[in-house]
């Protein structure tokens, strides 16, 4: 009887373990993402649809907090870990992959693929010539309004204004304004500021453009027609009339306030467009995943950026699809197209990352400070400079040059057409070399910018006067 | 066994004495080991860490060293030469010390006053308050903090919502739209003079509404420090008074003061640790609020981490060692007059 017992019990454990023993590991991806509420249940349900159709492929997910996420996914990958994908703007491209944690895509995307984002989509996602992103819509801010509120859509910041006084009273704002300069930016736009030069240097303190936005800003926070930094809860209760926020709140809000919600292009600020930043949110992959993990992430971005994935963006979080074939029929996300057309593009320049706190700080001082816009301004400009010095220095003269190993390179490239004798005993100037050098790549040396210092600094070194 | 039955005996050599208390480093080995490498390595490699440019890119498995800059990082931010907005160092400790001088001379001024209206004879529920006034220390600070970041809310908030609750009532026009923690300009500004000296300009009112919030936090503490202290002081000290004519008020001064100050000068002590490190207050209210200017040694230390430095961690180690001097010193003269008190106490 025990006998049998132990066989019985023995034989369970066999069963219940073969299966696992006999399937495949399957390949597991993590993703970070900021998304909430229904921006979260879309991605759930992508999740389901393709790991149903992919059972060798799992997918887990993190929640992080926006702010947190590129931080974090900063420090776990420069130590070789974090996420294998982490979901965000494309601001944040730039930086990531100059600091090298991001994998370039360039060789996994298919000719299909390919053809199911649009060519701005890839633009937004492009960062030296390599594909980092895969982007998944496009976001930027417009005009939500409440229409039991608010019967039509104001035209010029003025009405805007107007229209908020004309709603306020009880309970009821006619409109909550964000002065976060991610939401305010497209008002210097409109007045014709640029943001930073070609080498990503401040210009936001050239003309006036820079120093109207912040009077702009300190003339609406004195403004009692509106609520300043109401958050967007006001919004959603149906108490405020007005708000400038994100596509990404779309669903959300719809699932508040049903067909009450709409959706109108910003105001004209005079007669120019207010023109938000239009950026693309994107799956970035990290560069420590593994070759299979990208495969699979890369065969997940496939389902994501299908006809079927983009209809479900679409209808779950009200999100702007980045698939051409897809037209949504959407009022609200026809707005938002049209929104982004106007829209300025989102920089993913390395160095956009050093203007995000000058800039905000900027708008506190003349908001709550009730400084002199010209001189935040100024502050402002004069960190961002500093910002982007300490960006670059590292990385331009640190580095990259102790990584070049100049010894090696002038064995491998000079010696690809002559002998290593041509050099050895040489006893030359570093101008001399200089010339050597330059006269060899001219013949057809292979040496970029780099390599070519690096070689004039060894054969100086070494074969010098 | 000699060693414990006669400790004065001193053992023949290094390796008998080793012998003899083999038992003990044998008992002390697994902590001593753990202790090493969690706690004592991570500091020496801080202090390693001070001395160069450690950044990010340093961090990968396959980087190259980080390279030893000897003091730059403490003399960058001892002189305030960070590519950070609003960064001064010297700002920074004045508010700081300012902050815990202001914050525990409320806790003892609160505490103490509660404890000896809880010493009152002949009332009630004594027992149900005490228990009561203990909870803001018994709360995690975090949550705490949350929910007094919430009271301050310019539109939700429970102080602004409040004050238009008693305008309705009371027909008042108390402000109903205060920023707390944003509002820049100071409240208090004394006209013609300058910061330093004028240290209120470098108040805002988001630092009353902290110091208001750590309060709260904080006067429990000495509350039950001082009941103790009280309830060891005999009554005939206040009888014999009584007999010479004292009033209560020089009672207090010239039997209580003195006999609660051994329990209390520790306390103090203790209680300017942990104000000038109250780190969750100042992050989770204000944090460091508005354009910096209720920032703390602590909560700056921890936002270096997180800017865009490109030595950032060498910074942070070399910002974090400043601090712990500063620490050192405060501890320093602490354990002085901690000491001095003893002294009075024998």
């Amino acid at each position: 009887m025990r006998k049998l017992l132990s066989i019985l019990i023995l034989a369970a454990l066999i069963l219940t373990l073969l299966p696992s023993a006999i399937a495949q590991d399957p390949t597991v991806i993590t993703i970070w993402h900021g998304w909430q509420e229904a921006e979260a249940e879309l991605l759930e349900e992508w999740i389901d649809a393709f790991t149903e159709a992919n059972p060798e492929i799992e997918i887990d997910t993190l929640y992080v907090p926006f702010d947190d996420l590129q931080p974090r996914f900063q420090t776990a990958a420069s130590t070789g870990e974090g996420a294998d994908i982490i979901i965000g703007p494309n601001d944040r491209l730039g930086s990531l992959a100059n600091a090298g944690l991001l994998a370039a895509l360039d060789e996994y995307i298919d000719e299909d693929l390919m053809g199911q984002v649009s060519e701005t989509g890839w633009q937004a996602v492009t960062f030296g010539g390599s594909i980092y992103g895969i982007p998944e819509s496009a976001k930027s801010v417009a005009l939500f309004y409440n229409i039991d509120i608010i019967d039509i859509a104001p035209e010029t910041w003025e009405e805007m204004l107007e229209f908020a006084g004309e709603a306020q009273g009880g309970d009821v704002e006619g409109m909550t304004f964000n002065t976060g300069f991610y939401q305010t930016v497209g008002i210097f736009y409109a007045l014709g500021g640029q943001l930073m030069d070609d080498e990503g240097y401040s210009m936001v303190t050239e003309g006036d453009a820079g120093v109207q936005y912040l009077q702009a800003l300190q003339d609406v926070f004195n403004d009692d027609r509106v609520l300043i930094e109401g958050g967007n809860d006001l919004f959603r209760e149906g108490l405020a009339g007005m708000i400038v926020d994100g596509v990404w709140n779309l669903g959300t809000y719809r699932d508040q306030l049903g067909s009450a919600v709409e959706v109108a292009v910003l105001p004209k600020i005079g007669d120019a467009p207010w023109a938000p930043f239009t950026g693309m949110e994107s799956f970035m992959f990290n560069v420590n995943a593994s070759e299979d993990v990208v495969k699979a992430g890369v065969e997940f971005m496939r389902y994501v950026t299908s006809v079927e994935g983009q209809e479900m963006a679409v209808e779950v979080a009200g999100h702007v699809p980045v698939n051409p074939a897809v037209e949504p029929d959407d009022a609200g996300i026809a707005t938002f197209i049209k929104q982004g057309a106007i829209g300025t593009p989102f920089p993913n320049a390395p160095e956009m990352s050093a203007f995000w706190e000058p800039m905000a700080d900027a708008i506190t001082a003349v908001t709550e400070g009730g400084e002199d816009p010209a001189e935040a301004l100024a502050a402002a400009a004069e960190v961002v400079d500093e910002k982007i010095e300490q960006i670059k220095t590292p990385v331009e003269e640190g580095d990259d040059m102790a990584a070049l190993d100049g010894e090696a390179l002038a064995k491998e490239r000079c010696t690809a057409c002559h002998g290593w004798d041509k050099i050895e005993g040489k006893a030359k100037s570093e101008e001399d070399w200089t010339a050597t050098v330059d006269n060899m790549i001219e013949k057809g040396a292979e040496l970029n910018e780099d390599e070519r210092t690096a070689v004039i600094a060894y054969l100086a070194e070494n074969f010098g006067e | 066994m000699a060693a414990v039955s006669n400790p004065k005996e001193t053992p023949a050599n290094f390796r008998d004495a080793l012998r003899q208390s083999a038992i003990p480093w044998a008992f002390i080995a697994p902590s001593a080991v753990v202790m090493a490498l969690i706690t004592l390595y991570p500091q020496l490699y801080q202090v390693y860490m001070a001395f160069t440019n450690m950044g990010l890119r340093h961090l990968a498995p396959d980087s190259t060293a980080p390279e030893i800059v000897g003091l730059d990082n403490f003399i960058r931010v001892v002189t305030s030469q960070l590519a950070i907005q609003n960064y001064d160092f010297a700002r920074i400790l004045i508010f700081n010390i300012v902050w815990t001088i202001a914050n525990v001379f409320m806790h003892v001024v609160v505490g103490v006053m509660v404890a000896l209206a809880l010493n009152a004879k002949g009332l009630w529920f004594k027992r149900l308050y005490r228990a009561v006034f203990i909870l803001p220390w018994a709360l995690p600070a975090y949550i705490t903090a949350l929910v007094w970041k919430n009271m301050y809310d310019p539109n939700f908030g429970a102080f602004n919502l409040l004050f238009a609750k008693i305008n309705e009532l009371l027909g008042t026009a108390l402000p109903t739209d205060t920023r707390w923690l944003l509002q820049i300009p100071p409240p208090i500004d004394l006209p013609g003079i300058a910061p330093p000296l004028d240290l209120f300009q470098w108040l805002p009112l988001a630092f009353y509404a902290v110091l208001l919030a750590n309060m709260w936090l904080g006067w429990p503490f000495m509350m039950v420090i001082a009941t103790g202290a009280l309830q060891s002081i005999p009554k005939e000290l206040y009888e014999a008074a009584d007999v010479d004519g004292a009033s209560k008020w020089h009672q207090f001064w010239a039997i209580t003061v003195p006999l609660i100050r051994p329990a209390m000068v520790p306390a103090i002590m203790l209680g300017t640790i942990w104000t000038f490190n109250q780190f969750n207050v100042i992050y989770f209210i204000s944090a460091g609020g508005p354009l910096r200017q209720t920032e703390i040694l602590v909560t700056q230390a921890y936002r270096l981490l997180q800017v865009e430095l490109p030595d950032r961690y060498g910074v942070a180690a070399a910002f974090s060692m400043v601090v712990f001097v500063i620490l050192l010193i405060n501890t320093l003269i602490n354990n002085r007059v901690t000491r001095a008190t003893e002294a009075y106490n024998e």
